[in-house]
């Protein structure tokens, strides 16, 4: 059975169809770029999969149920903007995510956090943008979940913290979990992924294995999205 | 998980109330200190007529104060981004919306005791007492029940009053949310439009008791109205402002089932 199944979702705004017609399976164990340039939509199927955006029309499976509770729970979400209270320590924010998510392990996030030097009574709008994403890049994948997404981690972060953000995606997502990245900044992540997902105007315009389209196409995924998304 | 959500929606809203009741408690006392120096020292009247005046305006906004909390909680941690984390935890949307109601009762009850108790500071038990026995006694006689019957149900119906007022903006904030751009135009928008057509709701309702009960104008210039008519109005101000809460909850309720964090 596969983590997700989307079956012919759709979403739009009034008249602004965003997603159209979407058929897409996410199996597990697997680390997946959903890739697009902006405004493709990739957002808006990860608000779907987190139950932040109903489909007009469609049905949308996590582990073979619809997005409710029991969805939430294995799903470990970072949105693409900030979203925890900065009126919080870091603490009390380790504790909030340790009371509501039983696969939380605080251990995990105060050694994530030892290595930054961080200070976990240090509130978070003390702190710089950069660290304020890390610190919630660690709540999130402090949990032992099945399905991680990531909607654009490593937009708007300098070199060296795309390479720590990568580096803890990596070194601490659960074993058999899958994980999703959605980025238009492919050529960084390009080396981490498994399977690519290429979205445009709201549909699936590209799946596969990323060594296969490289082998096949015999580009990289970076020079792969560039030729399809030519402006 | 309602315990769970009810201790951070409490939590959050204490950090903002609980610097106004050490206020309010701190002032109520100085208040009663330059009190007992102004009935030795004139010159002390006019700071401590200065200081009440303040005292009063911050026992009043404190209340108002308390209202907007709950309304700024709703809204930031549902409708705002901290909504992308609120509604990607495992909680059901009914405990959602039920703690941010219970706290915001909860609170108000908590300001009022606050209030109520730095007012006693201030001018004294009985004095603050004496007033209350008058208007429950004056309210005892117009609905024959008993002065603490009636005490009860002056507790109940403010909290009602406070509770559907409170579901009002959420409904507004619900609805406005609805929309993808101009939320918050369109939250009070549809708050202001909610509060009048409450308040047709309640005139008409008004007009009807008095067909039903044509011979109630006369009691309109009595001191204390007949007993009956007493009641219809209290019954009908109950049952409006129930019917109300039902109906903004469901809405509320709604809205969330059905999101779109946008």
């Amino acid at each position: 059975m596969a983590l997700v199944k989307c079956d012919g979702v759709c979403k739009s705004y009034g008249k602004n169809s965003i997603l159209k017609d979407i058929n897409l399976e996410i199996p597990k164990g697997k680390i997946i770029g959903l890739l697009g340039p902006n405004g493709s939509g990739k957002t808006t199927l990860i608000k779907i999969i987190n139950g932040l955006l109903e489909t007009n029309s469609g049905t949308v499976l996590v582990n073979g149920e619809k997005i409710g509770i029991n969805s939430k729970k294995v799903i470990s979400y970072l949105p693409e903007r900030p979203y925890v209270n900065f009126n919080m320590s870091v603490k009390e924010l380790i504790n909030y995510f340790s009371d509501f998510y039983d696969n939380f392990d605080s251990d995990v996030a105060y050694k994530l956090l030892e290595k930054l030097n961080l200070n976990p009574n240090d509130k978070l709008n003390t702190m710089s943008k950069g660290m304020k994403e890390k610190v919630q890049l660690i709540l999130v994948m402090s949990r032992k979940a099945d399905l991680y997404i990531l909607d654009e981690p490593i937009g708007g972060v300098d070199p060296a913290t795309r390479d720590y953000i990568l580096d803890t995606i990596l070194t601490n997502f659960n074993d058999g979990a899958s994980v999703i990245i959605s980025t238009h900044l492919i050529n960084d992540i390009e080396k981490i992924l498994d399977e690519v997902i290429f979205i445009k105007d709201g549909s699936i315009y590209l799946t596969g294995d990323a060594d296969e389209l490289r082998t096949s196409r015999g580009m990289s995924i970076d020079e792969i999205f560039r030729e399809e998304f030519k402006c | 998980m309602l315990g769970k959500v009810l201790k951070y929606d409490l939590k959050s809203m204490g950090k903002s109330l609980f610097p106004l009741y050490a206020g309010l408690l701190g002032l109520a006392l100085v208040l009663k200190f330059i009190g007992f120096i102004a009935d030795n020292v004139s010159a002390f009247s006019f700071i401590y007529s200065i200081m009440f005046l303040f005292f009063i305006i911050l026992v009043v906004g404190g209340l108002f104060y308390t209202f907007f909390v709950a309304i700024m909680r709703y809204y930031k941690n549902l409708y705002s981004d901290e909504g992308y984390l609120t509604h990607t935890l495992p909680v059901s949307a009914g405990s959602l919306l039920f703690s941010k109601v219970l706290s915001s009762l909860i609170y108000i009850i908590l300001s009022a005791a606050i209030s109520f108790i730095s007012i006693i500071i201030v001018l004294g038990f009985n004095d603050v007492f004496n007033v209350l026995k008058e208007g429950l006694e004056f309210f005892s006689l117009c609905s024959g029940m008993s002065v603490g019957t009636i005490t009860l149900l002056a507790i109940f119906l403010l909290l009602l009053s406070y509770i559907c007022y409170v579901l009002m903006v959420y409904t507004g904030i619900s609805l406005g949310n609805m929309h993808s751009k101009n939320k918050i135009t369109f939250s009070v928008v549809y708050t202001v439009a909610i509060y009048y057509v409450t308040q047709i709701l309640g005139v008409l309702m008004l007009g009807i008791i008095f067909l039903i009960n044509p011979d109630i104008m006369s009691q309109l210039d009595q001191a204390i109205p007949d007993k009956k008519y007493f009641m219809w109005v209290m019954g009908a101000g109950i049952g409006l402002n129930i019917a109300l809460v039902l109906v903004c909850y469901f809405i509320c309720y709604n809205r969330l089932k059905h999101l779109n964090l946008s």
